[in-house]
């Protein structure tokens, strides 16, 4: 029951992160098999989400350590401001294709604090509590990875200017 | 124009709605941010739903994980109690005996209770994730194993620092079988 209930979730979010729908399967049958064998520990079913969620991570993130395909982060440049706003340009559907390849670009933890925000609508203290930080450095990495994600756009519309 | 809120309370009003529709209604720079969080988290959610898929037929691999699991589990028990058995045969045997020497005695005690604090940790993890009642007389058996070679060692020095090295090999078998159990 509760594997037909998250497994949707924890498919996508490894698969988000992996990117390979044949290790996304093989980490979502790891967590739920590693999450099987810890269950006892969890006290309250309500957090089972965000605790299943913070196991995929974790065996996510070891399957990509071990075939080294992490990419390091992106490193941003310096931000050029321009006249027109991130805002203005997410209204072009060509700016989708550049935050496409932004996700692409974050760090697959970065990645994940995002994702467990804005896809899995997590709130601040559970993504904590998943990935086993403190509330600041949750909301750092979500600043970061936002401001990532602006910078690509305004890169791409010093491209396009 | 209200003062503006901290940028946080805009972007959860941008996912979630709430008391700030009417300040961002009338602040463009806050209708600006939470403009651009609602779009931003509308691409990350298209972006992420590429690598959505069918999971039913992962269920039978969860399963067989499961199993496999619980053989390693086994298996690593039954390390544990060989590693104590034996050196329970080793110190139950008997063995020309050498007094240590008060100082020496302190340490070995002190190094025990360290070895003893440690074993107690991973034991109540160990029983935790134990799955069978084999499982849990297995580890009964290692700790029984551990206390038995304590009290033949008694005042031999040389058997009392074995007795120790019995501590390390039991812990090393108790935390091999805690990471295969993961």
């Amino acid at each position: 029951m509760l594997f037909e209930r998250h497994a949707p979730a924890v498919r996508r979010f490894a698969g988000n992160l992996v990117r390979d729908p044949h290790d996304a399967g093989d980490v979502t049958q790891e967590t739920f098999a590693r999450a099987h064998g810890r269950l006892a520990r969890l006290n309250d079913d309500a957090r089972f989400r965000s605790w299943v969620l913070g196991i995929a991570r974790i065996v996510a993130l070891d399957l990509i350590g071990e075939r080294r395909r992490e990419q390091p982060p992106a490193v941003t440049g310096q931000v050029v401001e321009l006249d027109a706003t991130p805002e203005a340009a997410l209204l072009d559907g060509e700016a989708e294709k550049v935050l496409f390849e932004e996700m692409e670009r974050l760090s697959a933890d970065r990645r994940a604090v995002l994702l467990l925000r804005l896809d899995q609508e997590l709130g601040y203290g559970e993504i904590a509590e998943s990935m086993g930080w403190t509330l600041q450095k949750v909301k750092n990495e979500i600043h970061r990875a936002r401001r990532q994600m602006r910078d690509g756009i305004l890169r791409y519309l010093r491209r396009t200017r | 124009m209200s003062r503006c809120p901290p940028r946080e309370q805009v972007d959860d009003f941008a996912l979630h709605g709430g008391e700030l529709a009417s300040h961002v209604a009338s602040c463009p720079r806050c209708a600006a941010r939470a403009g651009w969080v609602q779009r931003e988290a509308e691409v990350v959610r298209k972006w992420a739903a590429q690598d959505d898929a069918a999971v039913a037929e992962l269920w039978g691999g969860v399963q067989s994980r499961i199993r496999a699991a619980r053989r390693r589990w086994w298996l690593a028990g039954g390390v544990a109690v060989a590693a104590a058995a034996a050196l329970a045969v080793v110190f139950l045997r008997p063995a020309r005996e050498t007094e240590a020497t008060e100082s020496a005695t302190l340490a070995i005690e002190s190094a025990e209770v360290q070895y003893r604090r440690a074993a107690e940790v991973l034991e109540v993890e160990a029983e935790a994730r134990a799955r069978t009642p084999e499982q849990r007389t297995a580890i009964a058996q290692a700790r029984r194993s551990l206390v038995r070679a304590r009290s033949a060692g008694a005042h031999d020095a040389a058997a009392r620092i074995r007795v120790l090295e019995g501590y390390a090999a039991y812990l090393r078998s108790l935390r091999r079988a805690l990471r295969d159990g993961q």
